[in-house]
């Protein structure tokens, strides 16, 4: 039924253009199908937008998880730690994202392959993908964990625990990080959409997951050329870009409203 | 203040040789790179020729220190000495004295990465000042009309709208833009850069609309909620409330109170985001096939050309540090509270 690799050239005119109303709208291709190849929409956009989603996730979580944990580490002591990984955001922020994404793509995408034998081609690309937004993402949310922290190192369960002998291991991840659960659960939901958004990007640059395997990018990218010829399938794509995206940032917005009355919009 | 201003300085020139470094450690010690310029249709004979050219051969703390060198003082290439000895005298023209600032060499265009930035460097500049006076004073405009009427249909019609253009991909955009305003409704011409020298200022910047809309659609987006959030910020203060109560007019509170304090924040914050564009508007030059940073980038990354590619990198770097001291220093001069800390 999902079969996004199929070409179907029987259901495509002399013009290239899907025959049918709507882009060849019919029971086996509920969305139709794309002009050119001839493939099935909706198969496309289902497993582009699992992939897209599972990148998208995948990096986030990888900034979410390091930017709590240094940001617990800096907010929690009040020595030379918090004014290393001080130093660490302020390099991190230098980088120009985009510049940083598209430069190291040769040399990491080589030693992905080469030193940890991960197979070239998808994998290795989406690989590539996960770990530098990952690397590059983790500032913002260390900045802003480290700031919730240094309110709540006041508080006098911290004391308490303390004097009850606990250890820092035991301080930071059993007593603390229990309380952070709204602003990571914040962070994630903004930072999933603009790696959605980073994402589409990189395939336009074409660094991501590479055609002919779907991504949200890579189908948003091969949309560009219909502007004229399919104006429906020209605008689909991008209209479904902003539908996630445009969602999920409301329900961060929506998040914070409700986990943290005081942050008013 | 000036002893302020010169441990922010300080403090930039070392983060700016951490960056450095890090660089260099990211494109070389994780992979091979005389083999990754060397491409696809690599032959022995080429492979030791970049090695000579590159020197690298050498442990990566000498060529991180020769690296710093260049910066500071320039540098020769080839870089092995041995060959450069042998090569002055039989083809002097080889050799290439690249001068401080040093960014390094590129085999690949045979010219120096310094030379490459200062030929693709005015389009990325005039894209950088157009779409920045674009998004500064529409972003800020719509911003402080939805906050004076927050909660309103105008309100919400400037909210969604910038969320939407928020959440489009600039590709997409520019592609839009490209393929109906300059192609289909003819509105502008096809967008082709022409320099102030080659046509004059008006063509110049009819010539830089269309890219500076798209790269500018994307930060205006941006800035309208911040400056929107500002100045509600702003307007919630104590202080509002006392100026309204002095009697003064709506106008005077918004301008002269509200105002003042939701902009400066924005400023510092601006003049990140506009450092930030110097490294090349990446997506919308390789739209418009402008050829400027971002565009050089692009074909450096199809060249496998690492010595531009990180010539570029620290040149962003180096951007974005400048601005983040100059920013904090004027910010310290409007407000003397950042100063102790």
């Amino acid at each position: 039924m999902l079969d996004p690799f199929t070409t179907h050239q029987k259901l495509i005119n002399d013009n290239g253009l899907p025959i049918g109303a709507f882009g060849g709208i019919s029971w086996a291709h509920p969305l139709g199908i794309e002009p050119g190849i001839g493939r099935d929409t909706l198969s496309r956009i289902w497993l582009g937008l699992a992939l897209s989603l599972f990148i998208s996730a995948a990096a986030a979580v990888f900034s979410v998880v390091v930017g709590v944990v240094l940001g617990i580490i800096a907010g929690m002591s009040r020595r030379w730690a918090d004014t290393l990984i001080g130093r660490l955001v302020d390099l991190v922020l230098c980088f120009p994202q985009t510049l940083m994404l598209l430069a190291l793509s040769g040399v990491l995408i080589g030693w992905l392959t080469g030193t940890l034998k991960i197979p070239a081609g998808d994998p290795a690309q989406a690989t590539y993908v996960i770990l530098v937004l990952g690397i590059f993402g983790w500032p913002s949310v260390t900045r802003i964990i480290r700031g919730q922290v240094l309110s709540l190192r006041e508080r006098e369960f911290i004391d308490a625990a303390r004097l009850l002998g606990a250890g820092n291991g035991r301080l930071y991840f059993k007593e603390v990080l229990p309380n952070l659960w709204a602003p990571i659960l914040v962070q994630f939901t903004l930072i999933l959409p603009a790696y959605v958004s980073a994402e589409a990007a990189l395939s336009y640059l074409g660094i991501s997951i590479l055609p002919p395997t779907p991504t949200l990018g890579n189908i948003l990218k091969g949309s560009l050329g219909y502007a004229s010829g399919d104006f429906l399938f020209f605008i689909a794509p991008a209209f479904l870009l902003v539908l996630i995206v445009v969602s999920f940032n409301l329900l961060g917005d929506g998040l914070r409203d409700a986990l943290d009355p005081r942050s008013s919009r | 203040m000036i002893a302020y201003a010169i441990r922010r300085i300080l403090v930039g020139i070392v983060l700016l040789l951490a960056m450095v470094l890090v660089v260099f450690v990211l494109f070389f010690a994780a992979g091979n790179p005389a083999r990754d310029i060397c491409g696809k249709y690599c032959t022995p004979e080429k492979l030791a020729n970049i090695t000579q050219v590159y020197g690298y051969n050498q442990p990566i703390s000498y060529q991180f220190g020769q690296f710093v060198q260049g910066l500071a003082v320039g540098r020769d290439y080839p870089v092995d000495d041995a060959y450069r000895a042998a090569l002055e005298k039989s083809n002097p023209d080889l050799v290439i004295h690249c001068p401080a600032p040093c960014l390094g060499y590129s085999q690949h265009s045979a010219m120096t990465v310094n030379a490459a930035v200062v030929k693709y460097a005015p389009v990325t500049i005039s894209l950088a000042i157009y779409a920045f006076i674009i998004w500064i004073v529409f972003g800020v405009l719509f911003g402080v009309i939805a906050a004076v009427f927050k909660g309103k249909w105008l309100d919400r019609i400037i909210v969604g709208v910038t969320l939407v253009v928020y959440a489009l991909p600039t590709f997409f955009i520019g592609t839009f833009l490209l393929q109906f305003v300059a192609i289909r409704w003819k509105l502008v011409p096809y967008p082709r850069y022409v320099s102030i020298a080659d046509g004059g200022v008006l063509n110049w910047i009819i010539s830089l609309t269309l890219p500076a809309l798209t790269l500018a659609l994307f930060y205006m987006a941006a800035y309208v909620r911040i400056t929107r959030a500002f100045v509600l910020e702003s307007l919630s203060e104590d202080y509002i409330r006392t100026a309204r109560a002095k009697g003064l007019s709506e106008r005077v509170v918004l301008f002269k109170h509200g105002l003042r304090a939701a902009l400066t924040p924005l400023l510092s914050m601006a003049g990140l985001d506009f450092a930030a564009l110097l490294a090349g508007a990446v997506i919308t030059e390789a739209v418009f096939t402008y050829q400027g940073l971002g565009f050089l980038a692009v074909i450096s990354n199809q060249n496998a050309d690492l010595p531009v590619l990180i010539g570029l990198v620290i040149v962003a770097g180096a951007a974005v540090i400048i601005a983040n001291i100059v920013v904090d220093i004027l910010y310290a001069y409007v407000d003397p509270r950042v100063r102790l800390r």
